[in-house]
């Protein structure tokens, strides 16, 4: 503090306690005093302006004493009242003042305020007031109210929910509730294909709450007590199962209401047109799937709700309006169509001249005057091409256009056309050296008899056909202008002319003399007149040689050489050969002399000289009885007949019996001895040949019956009784076949011709067959049981029928041996002969019968080749319960009869050969086609047709070796050996050029009629992933391997025909990856070709025209130099070249000759050839002297 | 142990040696001609002795100029009597024109530009023969 201030506070303390001292010093006086007195109505009513303040007492009354003159303003106070009067004013007051009295009231407060709702009792208040409709409430309380206020309304909850008052001194206004009724929740999921769904608006009306459905798919929605109304769900988009709910006077929370919701589609559709025509294929990009228009140009895919994209439509060609579309949020169906327009691109050329017309173009374009041509084709328009002009024909003759996706610039080369006369010329046999006259070159028919010529295009000409010897139709062929190849044969007359004469014997003509001409000349035989005439062709040479059995000729043949006319008088003087038939008679060991030998029939006779000696001569192919006779003399046998006597005959020494006995008869003193031919010495030319039989008439009688006459054997003795027991081999087949040789003389109604024809003929028996008696009977619709028992009492023998025998039998048997009537007996009739040491067993062939097992035997055969199940389905099926297979040893088993197993047994034989086999040789040759073209070669393939075929032809000029124009490659195409040496030599030229590319050549040995398979492949494999299954766990997907096999795979099936040509049946199949899809799944290209084709052995078929296409891409560079910048380019080459390649597979097939024949082959001596020696110039000088011809 | 070792004259000897070989052996083989052709024999199991007028034809047919057959006649007779085959080849292009065989008294002709005949000694063409 400042000093000054201090000093001014302490002077001025000192003159207050100095002025007070002073005043205390003065009078004493008394004061007049009154009362001013009252009542306030209330005890502690504060009078406030009386002095003192007095309060009121207990009974509210007052008193308080006054100075005089006092005056001043009474006012009574007491909190929460109020007074009345409320004050009182005093002037000086001189006198007392009572019943100064004041009436107290109280203060009432006002409480109001608004609770929002009607009704609300205001609980707490004095008199609990009822909220107005306005929900306005308003009420006093006194002053100093305190208590707590509660609204109170069913339903409704406030807010606050009370409010307490202590001591209120004051108006309490606003004093306000919020009320709020009272709310409940509904509450549940929502749902989409089991997932739950956010996002979904879920409302109620009525002033119901709404909510939004979180990411469980859980909604709640609040809604107030005693609601009613209706939930509705909502999302766009969407639909749900329950659109909504409605619900009545809620005054509980609700749970599980849940929904299920499906999504809204839309569909995306039109149609795609070029002009008015729909246009299929095209690819809808951007709609879900991608759809492809179908053939009527509609697309139509199915979007979600809300979908969004842009769709362009694609094809390969096309364009379209519009190039796309957008679609912003689908909400609705949506119909877009579009518009497409071909591409388009120029084919153009030239074709070096005017006017050829470019066939196969849209619109087929003409060449102008510079030979140039051009057409406008639409996006992948394929064709061939292929210019034409009358004369001409182009290299190449065609193009193949395939998918033409640019402009394409192509060139044809003209050439003048040419064409081939060709044809042959044959009469019975192609005639070779036939000179063409008029055709260029006069060419000659080859041994084959075809001619050639090549004419160019409009050549006119005649041609006649010219050979010595021979003339033609037609003679002549004229051609006007040759504007195609022209075939024409001629059909050859070649001039015979006539040999002629006779044959005779000495002044006798000689019959049936057949004359026989070497080289082709034909044959004749004489007439009864002893003449021939024989055609012989032009010109031809040879000799005419005569032959006669029995004969012999003055000249054994005439030579001819080079006829050219006819020939008459080439007769010939023939002599007929004489035989002998000599022997010896001998009477008890010495010879007889004297007997008579005499040959009837034209055959001379003799006598026996001293040692018994007789000779007899016979003309050659005599036939007749020679009996010797003596007084005195009985020969055994007491004649001999001889048939068909061709070569001298020595009879064996015969003992001359002794006198005959009393009881012969003369009769049968004249018994003869029938001598056929087969028990004679055959001549040469004879041997192994069949002979008749059918003319042996047996004569001798045996005495079982008078009628029957007996064969006499000459080796073996007469039979003097029948035999009762006949000796009878057990079990021996191969006895019925020798009985076959027996003479035979019957008539049988089922016998047929060939059956008569087997009669007749018969091989030579190597030993005489057994004694047998001999049956006799005529038998007419007899029944079969009575006839085996007719055979049986006449032979002697115990015939055993089984009981299946039965049927009728007609038939006439005149002295045929025992089991050759059992035979004839039992044919056609089905039923087996079995022959035991005791008896004969007749029964059935039928396996089921109960003799079967007595009648059978069983047989193992072994198969050399076939496999046992299949010969036996070879055979034929009436053997089938016969015979059983054992394919695992190769084996059959026959049980059956013994002829039926002879049978069987042949019939293997001859279907058990041996299988051919053919080595089948394979060459796949892949040509690359563009080099091909851009050298200017056309490859042919193999035609039928072969060599050169350019219209132009100039010996040693032309094009030249070398020349890319006009010649093109052609292999002369035949089914034999040649043209495959030919096809080797050119794939080999091929190949060294690097114009082809022999891939593979494999051989396989294939058996006759049975697949061979070769495959030259390549195998990949890929994994395929199956779409996961909607709803199934990803860790499941079961993946597969798939194989895809390329390459080429030929299937052959060789079949060998009876005169070696060789079928085959071909199936081909080449494939090749093409490229591969966005998954590296390769894209397989297939071409298969199946076919069947002759051909000889050692020829080769041919398929082509197999192509395929690959791009190559090819980049060479100079190392270093190459990367350096700006100059690199100079060393860098890039190229792209496509390139489609023909693949052919020639197959040439071989058969393999049968074992005997290689090693007969293998043997034989190889051809050496001679070492040649070289030449010198003198050769050159012969060249020369050629050239100039 | 020792190595062995060779004497390099020696080695350069032998490889001076083999190289002259070589050299002889091709130009035995091979000749080029004045026609700028190239003749080359190759074995084969069969050979022939052709006369002039055979020669003649064959490489006419074959497309040979009337002197190139003269050039090359000659030797074609002498290596298909010797050889039994014949190529011939062209130098620029390095591509064999015509290959000549001999089988079974038959020549088998095959050109790279004029197709392929057969020509037999006994009959004449076995294809069509030329007007």
């Amino acid at each position: 503090m400042p000093k000054n201030t201090v000093k001014i506070l302490s002077v001025g303390l000192v003159l207050c306690v100095l002025l007070n001292s002073t005043l205390c010093f003065g009078y004493k006086a008394t004061k007049i005093t009154y009362t001013i007195s009252g009542t306030a109505g209330l005890d502690g009513v504060v009078m406030k302006g009386l002095p003192g303040n007095p309060v009121t007492d207990d009974k509210g009354n007052y008193s308080v004493t006054i100075e005089y003159g006092w005056s001043g303003t009474v006012t009574p106070a007491k909190e929460g009242y109020n007074f009345e009067p409320s004050s009182k004013k005093y002037e000086p007051v001189t006198a007392d003042q009572t019943a100064q009295n004041y009436t107290a009231s109280l203060i009432n407060y006002q409480i109001s305020g608004s609770v929002g709702t009607s009704g609300v009792v205001m609980s707490g208040l004095p008199g609990e007031p009822v909220t107005d409709k306005d929900g306005n409430y308003n009420t006093l309380v006194g002053h100093g109210w305190s208590g707590t206020v509660m609204p109170i309304k069913e339903g409704y909850v406030f807010k606050p929910a009370n409010r307490t008052y202590a001591n209120i001194t004051r108006p309490e206004a606003n004093q306000n509730y919020t009320s709020s009724l009272l709310s409940f929740a509904i509450s549940g999921i929502v749902t989409i294909g089991g997932v739950p769904m956010e996002g979904v608006s879920v409302s109620a009306n009525n002033s119901g709450g709404s909510a939004t459905t979180n990411e469980k798919g859980r909604y709640t929605i609040s809604i107030n007590y005693g609601w009613s109304g209706e939930v509705t769900l909502k999302r766009e988009g969407y639909t749900f199962d329950l659109s909504s709910r409605k619900y009545t006077e809620v005054t509980t929370s609700i749970d599980n209401q849940n929904y299920t919701a499906e999504i809204l589609t839309c569909t995306v559709s039109g149609t795609i047109t070029i002009g008015d025509s729909p246009l299929g294929g095209v690819v809808m990009y951007g709609l879900p799937g991608d759809p492809v228009t179908n053939e009527n140009g509609y697309y139509s895919s199915t979007v979600n709700y809300g979908w969004s994209s842009v769709i362009t439509p694609t094809k390969k060609g096309y364009n379209f309006e519009p190039v796309n579309k957008k679609y912003e949020p689908v909400t609705t169906h949506q119909t877009q169509n579009y518009t497409a327009k071909l591409l388009t691109y120029t084919v153009s050329g030239s074709v070096g001249i005017d006017g050829v017309v470019m066939e196969g173009l849209p619109g087929n374009p003409t060449s102008d005057a510079n030979g140039q041509y051009a057409a406008t084709v639409g996006y992948g328009w394929s064709g061939t091409v292929t210019p034409t002009k009358e004369g001409y024909r182009f290299n190449p003759a065609n193009r193949i256009y395939e998918s033409v996706t640019e402009n394409q610039v192509r060139n044809h080369t003209p050439e003048l056309m040419s064409f081939i006369i060709s044809g042959k010329i044959a009469a019975d046999t192609p005639i070779s050296s036939v000179v063409m006259k008029g055709l260029p070159g006069e060419p000659i028919t080859n041994e084959e008899g075809y001619y050639s010529a090549i004419v160019d295009y409009g050549w006119s000409g005649s041609v006649t056909p010219v050979k010595e010897g021979c003339i033609f139709e037609p003679a002549k062929k004229i051609y006007p202008k040759v504007a195609e190849d022209q075939p024409q044969n001629y059909q050859a007359q070649i001039l015979t002319y006539a040999i002629a004469g006779a044959v005779t014997r000495g002044q006798k003509p000689v019959e049936d003399v057949s004359i026989n001409a070497s080289n082709a000349g034909g044959s004749a035989k004489t007439n009864a007149n002893g003449q021939y005439e024989l055609l012989v062709k032009h010109g031809w040479s040879g000799t005419i040689t005569p032959i006669k059995d029995g004969y012999t000729f003055e000249a054994p043949k005439q030579e001819y050489r080079k006829v050219i006319e006819n020939l008459s008088n080439q007769n010939y003087n023939a002599t007929l050969i004489i035989c002998t038939i000599s022997g010896k008679i001998i009477f008890d060991g010495v010879p007889t002399e004297g007997v008579l030998v005499s040959a009837d029939n034209g055959g001379s006779s003799d006598t026996t000289n001293a040692n018994g000696e007789y000779h007899l001569t016979v003309d050659y192919g005599w036939s007749g009885t020679v009996t010797p006779t003596k007084a005195g003399y009985m020969f055994s046998p007491p004649s001999k007949r001889y048939i068909n006597v061709t070569s001298n005959i020595v009879e064996k020494e015969e003992e001359t019996p002794k006198l005959p006995q009393q009881q012969e008869t003369a009769e049968q003193q004249k018994k003869e001895e029938v001598i056929t031919e087969e028990q004679k010495p055959l001549p040469e030319k004879t041997k192994g040949s069949e002979v008749s039989k059918a003319t042996a008439e047996p004569e001798a009688v045996p005495e079982v019956n008078s009628q029957t006459e007996q064969v006499m054997e000459p080796e073996t003795e007469p039979i003097t009784e029948p035999a009762a027991e006949p000796k009878v081999e057990e079990s021996q087949p191969e006895q019925l076949k020798s009985e076959e040789g027996a003479p035979t003389n019957l008539t049988t109604e089922t016998a047929t011709e060939p059956q008569k024809q087997q009669e007749k003929t018969t091989e030579i028996p190597e030993k005489p067959a057994p004694q047998q008696p001999l049956i006799s009977n005529v038998f007419v619709d007899t029944e079969l049981r009575q006839v085996l028992q007719d055979i049986a009492s006449q032979a002697g023998i115990i015939i055993i029928p089984d009981q299946t025998i039965s049927g009728l039998i007609t038939c006439e048997l005149k002295e045929v041996p025992l089991d050759k009537a059992l035979e004839i007996v039992l044919a056609g009739t089905g039923y087996v002969l079995k022959k035991t040491p005791d008896y004969y067993l007749v029964s059935s062939p039928n396996p089921k019968d109960a003799a079967f097992p007595a009648s059978s035997r069983t047989k193992s055969i072994k198969l050399n080749y076939l496999k046992a199940d299949i010969a036996v389905k070879l055979l034929s099926p009436v053997f089938a319960n016969y015979v059983q297979a054992y394919p695992d040893t190769g084996t059959i088993c026959v049980t059956a009869p013994s002829a039926l197993i002879e049978r069987i047994e042949t019939d293997l034989k001859e279907i058990d050969k041996a299988p051919s086999h053919i080595m089948l040789d394979a060459r796949i040759v892949v040509m690359q086609n563009s080099d091909l073209l851009d050298l200017g070669i056309e490859w042919g393939w193999p035609k039928i047709k072969a060599g050169i075929f350019s219209s132009s032809y100039i010996h040693g000029g032309g094009a030249g070796v070398g020349s890319k124009w006009p010649w093109g490659i052609q292999i002369g195409y035949a089914t034999n050996q040649e043209f495959t040496n030919s096809l080797e030599l050119t794939l080999n030229l091929l190949e060294q050029n690097g114009e082809a590319t022999i891939v593979s050549s494999p051989q396989v040995l294939a058996q006759d009629g049975k697949q061979a398979e070769i495959k030259i492949t390549t195998e990949e494999y890929y994994s395929l992933l199956p779409k996961a299954m909607e709803g199934a766990p990803y860790y499941y997907n079961p993946a597969e391997l798939e194989k895809i096999e390329y390459g080429t795979i030929l299937n052959i099936t060789p079949h060998i025909g009876e005169n070696g040509d060789i079928t085959l049946d071909l199936a081909i199949e080449v494939s090749d990856i093409v490229m591969r899809s966005t998954d590296n799944y390769p894209v397989v290209s297939r071409r298969t070709v199946k076919n069947t084709m002759r051909i000889q052995d050692g020829g080769t078929v041919t398929v082509a025209g197999l192509k395929k296409s690959e791009t190559y891409s090819t980049k060479q560079n100079v190392p270093g130099l190459s990367r350096v910048p700006g100059l690199g380019g100079l060393f860098r080459n890039e190229t792209n070249r496509e390139a489609s390649q023909q693949v052919a597979i020639f197959v040439t097939a071989h058969l393999i000759p049968d074992p005997e024949v290689r090693s007969r082959l293998s043997g034989l001596p190889t051809e050496e050839q001679k070492p040649i020696e070289s030449v010198g110039d003198e050769f050159k000088q012969k060249l020369e002297e050629q050239l100039n011809k | 142990m020792k190595p062995i070792r060779h004497k390099l004259t020696n080695v350069v000897f032998i490889l001076i040696l083999l190289t002259g070989v070589v050299i002889l052996v091709s130009c035995e083989s091979t000749r080029l001609s004045n026609t700028g052709l190239r003749l080359m024999p190759l074995s084969n199991r069969d050979i022939i002795a052709l006369n002039a007028e055979d020669i003649v034809q064959i490489m006419r047919r074959a497309g040979f100029s009337d002197e190139q057959i003269l050039q090359l006649g000659t030797e074609m007779r002498n290596s298909l009597a010797q050889y039994g085959a014949v190529q011939i080849k062209t130098p620029d292009s390095n591509k064999i024109e015509a290959t000549f065989a001999v089988h079974n008294h038959c020549v088998y002709i095959s050109t790279r530009s004029r197709g392929s005949f057969i020509y037999s000694v006994k009959t004449g063409w076995v294809t069509p023969p030329l007007p």
